[in-house]
């Protein structure tokens, strides 16, 4: 190589070296034990009023000073899981599935906590269409995502009724709950399988429901709140601090339906959209049952490794559980 | 006396093909190098080996070859109807001044539009059906025909125009055995980069789409590995999407070669 060519050479390299050494380095904050900023990762609906209040009460952010608290609301688990993996995310509030891909293919996190467990409906307008034998090949059902707690109950359905797990893979389609509710409304779906407080309104307006997903595996499987076991071991006091403030605000949740359901109202990205009483309404009903231990793990984990969603299914829960919650859940 | 030449020493090169192998060689090898020692994860960044074995096994169990199929299939359809219509615009344009107009005002409001800005739109006519993929192929696909055709057939010398004439042609024999051949050169250039737009939007829409199964194509493929936290797959997606992207390409300079510089109208490159 000609000599006039070799600086060029030595400024690309460093170029490149200077590119792979910017990374995610986690820098610690100015109180040591505790990280310099901490993101919260959360999906719309009923389930977010926890993450609501703690926002608006402003808890962590007196409890930690020095940490800059951040708070994300993304559209599925799986972009729960991209933010936890890509260093967006510390804390993150999803379903079973996609936190048992992550685990299956090698995330370090664990279950720190479960959240809540509620009755998701698959609603349609199509009065052809009342039980899943009636889906037509063209007949779209809409899931957050393909990998989601509500299209893996969806496959267990499917297995159970029509005999094969994966008969209603080619209908699903990958769409937000608001999208797909606006797409329900205007036909391009034929059912949508999200949560609350969407499906409420599409029943409203005319829909009705096909399955209720607490028959298919029973009333397991509240949604999990996860953090990097990295993280856990790295700051133990901070995160244990953060579970007995989500713990907390359960238990105010579930004795002050009326603020909650105010919070919900103000905060329309997180609630999903609605009036207060609506989600008051949301809140007392009995189906919604708040619960700190997991449950359905090993259920889920053992029908996604039989479809071949995921290649190992844990030996035992604790395998999954952070030290708040090892010893305890199912 | 002897008259004897020096033989010219020419020295050995690389011959092309193999320049461009290893560079590809040293590009992979650099990738491979950056995974294993770079300290990144592997769930971010697939190694090429992992690339390759995702490859395999998505071939063999029939995943890929089907994805490949619907996007090129969406794209063919769409090519198709796109090409027809931007021929007959280019056409109307060159017989008829407000024909002309029309053309020129289509395609200075349409032709900025990208295909994926109207896919929300097409999705509500069309509705969730590879119909609104196919509908942003031809939208993206007719401005580049009918502007490069309508140049070309500008751009006709008088001889050939007036050979037409004396011939008493009618007007689409005119279009047909003279006009066409002799724009060809323009038309293949607009062909090209019709093509080009519509296999990115293609894959784009697909993604944005959403849609699985029996319509999903590669941009289905990529976005479902990337639901399952499967990096190897994603990548193995974008190979083939970049290896079909240059076989396509490819394709029309073989094109190119065997009429437009075969008949000496365009320099081979």
């Amino acid at each position: 190589m000609s000599k006039r060519y070799w600086p060029l050479a030595f400024l690309l390299s460093l170029l490149v070296l200077f590119v792979s050494a910017c990374g995610n380095a986690t820098s610690a904050s100015s109180t040591p034990g505790t990280p310099a900023s901490f993101t919260i990762v959360y999906q719309p609906g009923i389930g977010a009023a926890t993450f609501v209040i703690l926002k608006n009460q402003k808890t962590l952010d007196k409890q930690f000073p020095n940490t800059k608290i951040q708070w994300r609301i993304v559209n599925s688990g799986s972009a729960v899981r991209e933010a936890i993996l890509s260093n967006q995310g510390q804390l993150g509030s999803l379903g079973l599935p996609p936190f048992l891909v992550g685990w299956d293919k090698g995330m370090d996190w664990k279950v720190l906590l479960a959240s809540s467990l509620s009755d998701s409906w698959l609603v349609s307008k199509n009065p052809r269409l009342k039980t899943l034998k009636d889906f037509g090949p063209n007949d779209k059902i809409g899931v957050v995502a393909p990998d989601a707690q509500q299209a893996i109950v969806l496959r267990k359905a499917a297995q159970d009724q029509l005999g094969d797990a994966h008969a209603l893979d080619h209908n699903l389609v990958a769409i937000g709950s608001a999208d797909g509710e606006q797409a329900l409304q205007s036909g391009q779906l034929a059912a949508q399988l999200s949560g609350s407080p969407f499906q409420e309104r599409e029943i409203a307006a005319g829909g009705h429901v096909i399955l209720h997903t607490r028959d298919i595996f029973g009333p397991v499987g509240a949604g999990l709140i996860v953090l990097p076991q990295s993280f856990y071991n790295q700051y133990p006091a901070f995160s244990k601090t953060v579970y007995q403030d989500l713990l907390d605000v359960t238990s105010y949740v579930k004795g002050h339906h009326a603020e909650a359901a105010q919070y919900l109202e103000q905060d329309k990205a997180s609630g999903g959209g609605g009036k207060a009483a609506q989600f008051k309404t949301l809140l007392d009903n009995p189906n919604l049952v708040y619960d700190k231990t997991p449950s359905g793990l090993i259920a889920y984990a053992t029908f996604m490794k039989s479809i071949g969603l995921i290649s190992k299914a844990p030996g035992s829960v604790n395998d999954l559980e952070l030290p708040t919650v090892v010893g305890t859940g199912s | 006396m002897r008259i004897s030449l020096a033989a010219e020493k020419k020295a050995w090169t690389l011959p092309e093909w193999l320049r461009y192998v290893l560079i590809g060689a040293s590009f992979i090898a650099a990738w491979q190098l950056y995974v294993s020692f770079g300290g990144v994860s592997q769930l971010l960044v697939a190694s090429p080996a992992s690339t390759l074995q995702a490859l395999f096994t998505d071939t063999t169990n029939g995943q890929l070859p089907g994805a490949i199929l619907v996007s090129l299939q969406n794209l063919a359809i769409g090519m198709l109807i796109g090409i027809s219509i931007g021929l007959l615009l280019a056409s109307f344009s060159t017989f008829s001044r407000f024909g002309r107009y029309l053309l020129t005002a289509l395609t200075a409001v349409f032709s900025p539009l990208p295909g994926i800005a109207i896919l929300p739109l097409t999705i509500l006519w069309f509705g969730l059906s590879s119909s609104a993929i196919i509908f942003v192929v031809v939208f993206g696909a007719i401005w580049p025909i009918s502007a490069s055709t309508d140049t070309g057939f500008r751009t006709i010398g008088t001889t050939t125009r007036m050979v037409a004439l004396n011939l008493g042609l009618s007007r689409w024999q005119t279009v047909r055995d003279v006009f066409l051949p002799a724009a060809l050169p323009h038309i293949l250039s607009g062909l090209r980069l019709a093509w080009a737009f519509g296999w990115r939007t293609v894959v784009g829409a697909e993604i944005v789409f959403g849609v699985a199964g029996s319509n999903g194509g590669l941009g289905w493929y990529i976005n479902n590995a990337r639901y399952f936290l499967n990096p190897p797959a994603i990548f193995a997606g974008l190979v083939v999407i970049s290896l079909l992207g240059v076989l396509l390409d490819t394709f029309f300079q073989f094109i190119e070669q065997k009429t437009v510089v075969k008949w000496g109208m365009k320099q081979a490159q």
